[in-house]
């Protein structure tokens, strides 16, 4: 029996071998990565917000309440029929609708200009993870709390790090991208990283690949990512980068370049277009890796990741929408519209924690298909 | 058949008519019913298992719970602290988890698949429930096939007999109180049976009824007789509930009627929560003890659970996705409060089955309740690693003390490990990748 296993795992190898060869070069090595988390990169401290800490759900809705004129007695007659977010009644509709053009109810996810900026409170504090991407080491800006680079930029982070549920100080992942990535990783085609070089266990150069699995991740007992899995490689070309890049000590970088990914399902940004993509990947023994991702992000596309979460990530997450669309709007640092001068796009840090993988590479019919 | 053994089978009744009513009268209390030590009827038959469930809503911090060891002669880990002392009747099973088929796991897992086998397809849910299969096998002779509770003020529970309805939880206990020891209250151990006039005259009406289905049957058509058929199948189960209640009960030595409990209020607050919790453990203790039902499920707290803390402006549910880790301690330290009052609760629970004396043995000696949660990790939402725990050995069926972690196995292999145990003819339960045929044979008695 054991020589039957042992005989079938080798055939398992030799087409695993010939699907791969295609892909590098003949004296290459390889190691794929599936990404068991991606979470904002984030490092909280007591007082890293001046304002405070954004309100709690029910003291946000009841300076939403306030705003919109209601009395302090039907504002606490509301509260109870919210109850926890359990309850029905008229609070979502008056929260949804709050918004107001012409003098008219708006659905305030869809519009979210049509109340006045609520001026979310935004972090101040000295430490996060990530890159510097602009090689401007600005006053205020962040200092990597492992590496010590100083002029870090992570205005996401800055932007939503004073909300209750995305509060998280390192080893503990980011309050609600946890919540969102764990969820998303039951629906959700898996993340995929490549890293090829001659000998990974020296310094030298690499490519790094980006691509969507063909199939989600499957989990081990511990709700984590199961090591060693096989994936086939989508061939949507919108879901696949390429990046030139160095092994040093055993970390992974590359070249700043474009990375672009769609992830849909819920709770994620169902599009990912980050320029000047940085990558800091460490190999680990145990034949994991985790690192950070960083680069500069259309603000839009995280916008409409709290958007399209509507009530529920008003009334369950804490997260202020309008407010949110004012902080990344006022926030953004990079690719200003000619016109308006606003800038487009800002920075973001991701957490990157992934297991070993087996790929397979899409087949010519299916890539050009693809394409 | 010995003549104890006669005495003590519930099926010896005279009969008789009165008033055009079936009308069935038991033998009076006898010494003999039972045996020496209380534990069983005197012919040797064993005193009725019960079995319950007790659900609450966000899970158990990962690492806070699973003993570090398995089988028997585990160490309880410090969040179960206060389950210690019933250690010896108390199984843990670690590791299980709910397959949710490509859904987002948010909030069903637990009940759907613990309690539910499988998870829920669009627009309906699974079932029957595990209590109710199992009501099905032990519970179809006492006079409330079930009885569900709930603290949280709500009237959840999941409790289902199919479909999407669910039995509705009773959330005030003086209401549990007046429908279990109320006019249709017959105590078990009193020296004399008179049945209820006001039943008999609602049996002689549903025989009336009865008697003319034939007659009207033949003059139906196939698709209608078929329908009647399907109405006159649940009028049955109604009669055969009032023919109960026209029959003397078996005694049962520990039955006591309980104080009318006082009124209290129930609300979304944890101390209240926690009293209503403690009024029902002690009403359903006696309605076990008396016969009333063999079956009962508490609700303490709902999926996304909106109990509160005092001066809160948030509720648990919310804490799991707002609250932070806290860097010294490593959990989050308002979710994992609650979590050691639902403990507190649980331990309430079982404690009162346990400290109601029935000869040698206690009446959670004879009963196995389930407990489970709707996630592993609630800052996730996780269908992972999801906290099973069962108390009492159902008269011996059931092996305790033991902590079996079973990593990556559907939760259902626990329900149907149960239900073997408890009679029910079933060698596999559960629905697509939940289906399980593996029973935990560690703990079968």
């Amino acid at each position: 029996m054991v020589s039957r296993i042992l005989s079938a795992r080798l055939a398992c190898a030799a087409v695993m071998a010939i699907s791969i060869a295609p892909v590098r070069p003949a004296s290459a090595e390889t190691k794929s990565f599936v990404v068991d988390w991606l979470t904002l990169a984030m490092h909280s401290e007591d007082g890293d917000c001046p304002g405070g800490e954004n309100p709690g759900i029910e003291d946000m809705f009841r300076g939403i309440f306030k705003g919109m004129g209601y009395e302090p007695d039907k504002i606490e007659e509301l509260m109870v029929l919210y109850n926890g977010g359990s309850g029905a009644g008229p609070i979502p509709g008056i929260v949804v609708y709050r918004g107001r053009i012409d003098g008219k109810p708006v659905n305030v996810y869809d519009n979210p200009t049509s109340v006045p900026d609520p001026n979310i409170h935004t972090v101040a504090g000295r430490y996060s993870p990530g890159f510097d991407l602009d090689n401007k080491a600005e006053p205020g800006s962040f200092e990597d709390p492992e590496t010590r680079e100083k002029g870090i930029d992570n205005q996401f982070y800055r932007a939503m790090g004073c909300i209750h549920s995305h509060r998280a100080t390192p080893p503990h992942r980011a309050g609600y991208w946890s919540y969102a990535w764990d969820a998303g990783k039951s629906v959700v085609r898996a993340w995929l990283i490549t890293v090829t070089g001659d000998d990974l266990s020296r310094d030298g150069k690499v490519t790094v690949t980006f691509n969507r699995g063909m199939s989600r991740v499957i989990r081990d007992a511990n709700s984590q990512a199961q090591r060693d899995q096989t994936f086939k490689i989508d061939p949507d070309p919108r879901t696949q980068s390429s990046f030139r890049g160095q092994i040093k000590d055993g970390v992974v970088t590359i070249e700043p370049g474009e990375l672009h990914m769609i992830t849909g399902g819920a709770y994620l940004p169902l599009q990912w277009d980050m320029q000047r993509a940085h990558l800091r990947l460490k190999l680990k023994p145990d034949g994991s890796a985790e690192g950070v991702l960083g680069g500069y992000q259309p603000w839009l596309q995280l916008f409409y990741m709290y958007g399209i979460g509507g009530y529920g990530m008003e009334g369950m997450i804490g997260v202020n929408i309008p407010g949110t669309y004012y902080a990344l709007r006022k926030l953004a640092d990079a690719n200003p519209d000619p016109k308006t001068g606003q800038n487009m796009s800002i920075s973001a840090a991701y957490k990157i924690e992934a297991v070993p993988a087996f790929t397979i590479p899409p087949s010519q019919k299916s890539a050009a298909a693809g394409r | 058949m010995s003549t104890s053994t006669e005495l003590a089978t519930r099926r010896r009744v005279l009969r008789g008519m009165m008033g055009g009513a079936a009308v069935s009268v038991g033998l009076p209390l006898l010494d003999c019913f039972l045996d020496s030590t209380g534990r069983a009827f005197a012919g040797g038959a064993p005193l009725p298992v019960c079995f319950g469930t007790w659900f609450q809503g966000l899970g158990l911090n990962p690492g806070s719970w699973e003993p570090k060891t398995t089988g028997a002669g585990y160490e309880m880990m410090p969040h179960l602290g206060l389950l210690a002392p019933l250690k010896s009747k108390i199984n843990i099973f670690s590791g299980l988890r709910a397959y949710v088929s490509g859904a987002v796991p948010v909030h069903v897992p637990g009940h759907s698949v613990g309690l539910g086998g499988a998870m829920p397809k669009p627009g309906v849910a699974p079932g029957p429930s595990l209590d109710s299969i199992i009501a099905d096998t032990i519970g179809s002779r006492t006079r409330f096939r079930s009885l569900e509770v709930s603290c949280d003020g709500t009237p959840t529970s999941y409790s289902t007999r199919g479909g999407n309805a669910r039995n509705p939880g009773e959330h005030l206990p003086i209401a549990l109180y007046t429908r279990i020891f109320g006019p249709e209250f017959t105590d078990p151990n009193a020296a004399s049976f008179t049945p209820d006039p006001e039943v008999m005259v609602r049996k002689s009406a549903l025989s009336a009824v009865s008697d003319e289905r034939a007659d009207l049957a033949k003059k139906l058509g196939a698709a209608d007789r078929t329908r009647l058929d399907e109405f006159f199948t649940s009028l049955r189960a109604t009669e055969n509930q009032l023919n109960l209640q026209l029959q003397r009960p078996a005694p049962l030595e520990s039955c006591v009627v309980p104080r009318k409990p006082e009124e209290q209020p129930t609300g979304r607050l944890i101390h209240e929560a926690l009293a209503a919790n403690k009024a029902f453990a002690a009403l359903l203790t006696y309605a076990l003890a008396c016969g009333q039902t063999q079956v009962i499920n508490v609700n303490f707290a709902g999926t996304a659970s909106t109990l509160r803390k005092p001066g809160s402006t948030d509720v648990y549910h919310i804490y799991t996705h707002e609250e932070a880790v806290d860097p010294a301690l490593g959990y989050q330290p308002t979710v994992t409060w609650f979590q050691s009052r639902v403990i507190e609760a649980l331990h309430e629970f079982i404690s009162a089955l346990d400290s109601f004396k029935e000869g040698d043995g206690t009446l959670l000696d004879r009963s196995l309740v389930l407990y489970t949660t709707d996630h592993g990790y609630a800052r996730y939402h996780t269908a992972e690693n999801i906290p099973m725990i069962t108390a009492g050995s159902a008269g011996g069926r059931v092996k305790t003390g033991i902590h079996i972690a079973a990593p990556g196995d559907s939760m259902t292999r626990v329900g149907l490990t149960l239900q073997q145990a408890l009679g029910v003819p079933v060698s596999s339960w559960g629905k697509d990748q939940n289906a399980t045929s593996r029973t935990i044979t560690e703990v079968l008695g």
